[in-house]
């Protein structure tokens, strides 16, 4: 029992961490820019198809697929902040949430055309080895998506703290008026972090990519646990939504392998914990109250 | 408050009235329902988005619990026509209490959110619960609706049902705004602050505003159900939130011509992008993202434009 239970942790860790990359680009978009980009979860869908494609059909290694991805990713930000984003500064906010929609709406409809409905693998010959610690079995694949995760989680948090378009980030974050009076200049921050909050998107997309099929669709649930996620750890929260993607991530293994019904409701446990913390804590689990 | 319609008016109704019969064949009869059923839910929808404000991303919620009211109540109890049109809008308005009481403690992207979310859980119940509403497998068999000896039974038929409740619904929301009611929605979509410092009840005129605009959309899918005779759980798909918060986005918020003229924009378009087949939704995607950037003042701004009070109507 206690075996099986801490499983299903480590097992809701590693999938937990990648909803960590996805949800921490969301966050920083909306800390920074006061944008909630509704396009998000198909930025990790076509990072899932680069990867494949890069991996699959043009045979890279694993690992160059997935760093040309983050680039890919970054690119097809940039442009998204570029034409859906930039040109609605100054209008009402919900513009900007419609125009976002909109995109998801081109993008995965997009994806379907081009890639068809049929559901892909990355299939990784190393990736099925198991190593067992302790009772508890994690293969290979998920050893290196959780140590990437964790990586990518540690040079980001570098990249916020020390580089200077980080404290450029932070400074448009605390008050983009005096920002922009010192000199940051607050529409190229703006293209960087939505570049940035994509390509973190895309890379999660290339890794659970390959722990599960990859299909036009798969952005919709990403973006909702994506919002879960911001929320538990209090929007525009960089370190709260990294917690919150990992609480997120074993909550729904336990749920699933524990609750009755848990499968079918699996999904809902998300929306449930996106709920009550509005309701009850709408500056977040991790946050104090502004 | 009966106000004698403005000549202008009056040629929109004859109009409406004339529209199925310049329009033939049951095709374009069949877009007009639809256009109708989305003008009543955007209706519902602008109340809250055009006059408080806020942005509601659950309708599609409404609508389907409107739809599966009028496929249970139907099926199970037979309960006759405009019965089941008042049961079904009231239990989506009972719906609408439960959901706005607590949303409506919430604000900006957070009442977004929260109304997501529990549009997501009831579509998930929907899908799930396979013992009331069979899951996937939807509700079949719901009758016509029998008004006395008639049938409704044709695309007109329906269409001028729609027409009847879009002009009720349009008739309460003059109504609504023209009496305090009203001045308070517009007084806290200024400045909610200041509304409550004067002593505007904020929070129960915002509850108002959300159960009334639910219960026109639930009505919309209760009508829905009965034209299409099945429901499934795709009726509470987001697909609908969406397509309703465009209709009055691009459309024009906070005004009924607006909202009009926004859902028939919003049927006519992806109903006749069918001809693009699988290109269709790319081209729906990239077409709203273009509404949007280039129409600031929707799609009513176009014949008048550039006036800085329109502007002005939702605080930004």
């Amino acid at each position: 029992m206690i075996a099986l239970v801490l499983q299903q942790v480590v097992n809701g860790i590693t999938i937990g961490v990648v909803y960590a990359l996805i949800a921490v680009g969301l966050t920083l978009v909306f800390g920074i820019l006061d944008v909630i980009n509704f396009a998000h979860g198909e930025f990790y869908m076509l990072g899932a198809f680069l990867t494949y494609s890069l991996a699959v059909r043009l045979g890279l290694d694993y690992f160059v697929a997935l760093g040309l991805t983050v680039l890919g990713s970054a690119a097809a930000g940039w442009l998204a902040e570029r034409f859906t984003v930039r040109p609605l500064e100054g209008r009402h906010r919900f513009t900007v949430v419609l125009s976002t929609l909109g995109l998801s709406i081109f993008l995965q409809n997009g994806a379907l055309l081009w890639w068809g409905p049929d559901p892909r693998e990355i299939d990784l010959s190393w990736g099925a080895r198991p190593l067992i610690v302790g009772g508890v079995v994690i293969t290979l694949l998920r050893l290196a998506v959780l140590a990437t995760g964790v990586a990518i989680i540690l040079a980001l948090t570098w990249f916020i703290r020390r580089s200077i378009w980080g404290m450029a980030m932070r400074a448009v974050a605390g008050n983009r008026d005096a920002a922009a009076l010192i000199g940051v200049p607050v529409q190229r921050v703006y293209g960087i972090t939505f570049a940035l909050g994509t390509a973190l998107a895309g890379v999660a997309g290339g890794l659970l990519g390959a722990m599960f099929t990859i299909e036009p669709s798969m952005g919709e649930w990403a973006v909702v646990k994506a919002f879960s996620v911001v929320i538990m750890g209090g929007m525009g929260n960089v370190p709260g939504a990294v917690l919150g993607g990992i609480v997120l991530g074993v909550a729904e293994n336990l749920g699933a392998g524990f609750l009755p019904g848990g499968t079918s409701y699996k999904d809902g446990i998300g929306y449930a914990i996106l709920i009550l913390v509005l309701l009850y804590r709408p500056q977040g689990l991790f946050g104090r109250r502004a | 408050m009966a106000r004698v319609p403005t000549r202008v008016e009056a040629v929109v109704i004859l109009g409406a009235i004339a529209l199925p019969w310049v329009l033939p064949g049951p095709y374009h009869r069949h877009v007009l329902v639809l256009a109708g059923l989305f003008t009543l839910m955007a209706l519902g929808f602008d109340l809250v988005l055009g006059y408080l404000g806020e942005l509601s991303l659950g309708h599609a919620a409404f609508f389907g619990i409107g739809a599966y009211s009028t496929a249970l109540l139907t099926r199970h109890l037979g309960v006759p026509f405009p019965v089941d049109l008042g049961l079904a809008a009231l239990l989506t308005g009972i719906f609408g209490f439960l959901i706005g009481a607590p949303s409506l403690r919430l604000k900006g992207p957070y009442f977004a959110i929260v109304t997501f979310g529990f549009a997501e859980i009831l579509r998930l119940v929907a899908l799930n619960w396979t013992s009331v509403t069979r899951g996937p497998m939807g509700l079949p068999d719901i009758p016509h609706p029998r008004l006395g000896p008639w049938t409704l039974a044709s695309e007109l038929d329906y269409y001028y049902l729609v027409l009847v409740l879009v002009g009720v619904a349009v008739l309460v929301t003059r109504r609504l705004l023209d009496s305090t009611v009203g001045h308070a929605f517009l007084a806290i979509r200024e400045n909610e602050e200041l509304a409550a410092a004067t002593g505007v009840p904020t929070f129960r005129y915002k509850l108002i505003a959300f159960v009334i605009g639910t219960t026109f959309t639930g009505a919309a899918g209760s009508v829905y159900a009965r034209y299409v005779h099945f429901v499934d759980p795709t009726a509470l798909s987001f697909y609908y939130t969406v397509t309703v918060v465009s209709m009055v986005i691009v459309g024009g918020q906070g005004s009924v011509a607006g909202t009009v003229l926004g859902a028939l924009v919003f049927t006519l378009i992806p109903e006749y992008l069918r001809v693009a087949e699988r290109a269709r939704l790319v081209i729906f995607g990239a077409f709203l993202v273009l509404a949007i950037v280039f129409l600031p003042e929707g799609v009513r701004g176009l014949w008048r434009p550039g006036t800085a009070a329109r502007r002005e109507r939702v605080p930004a």
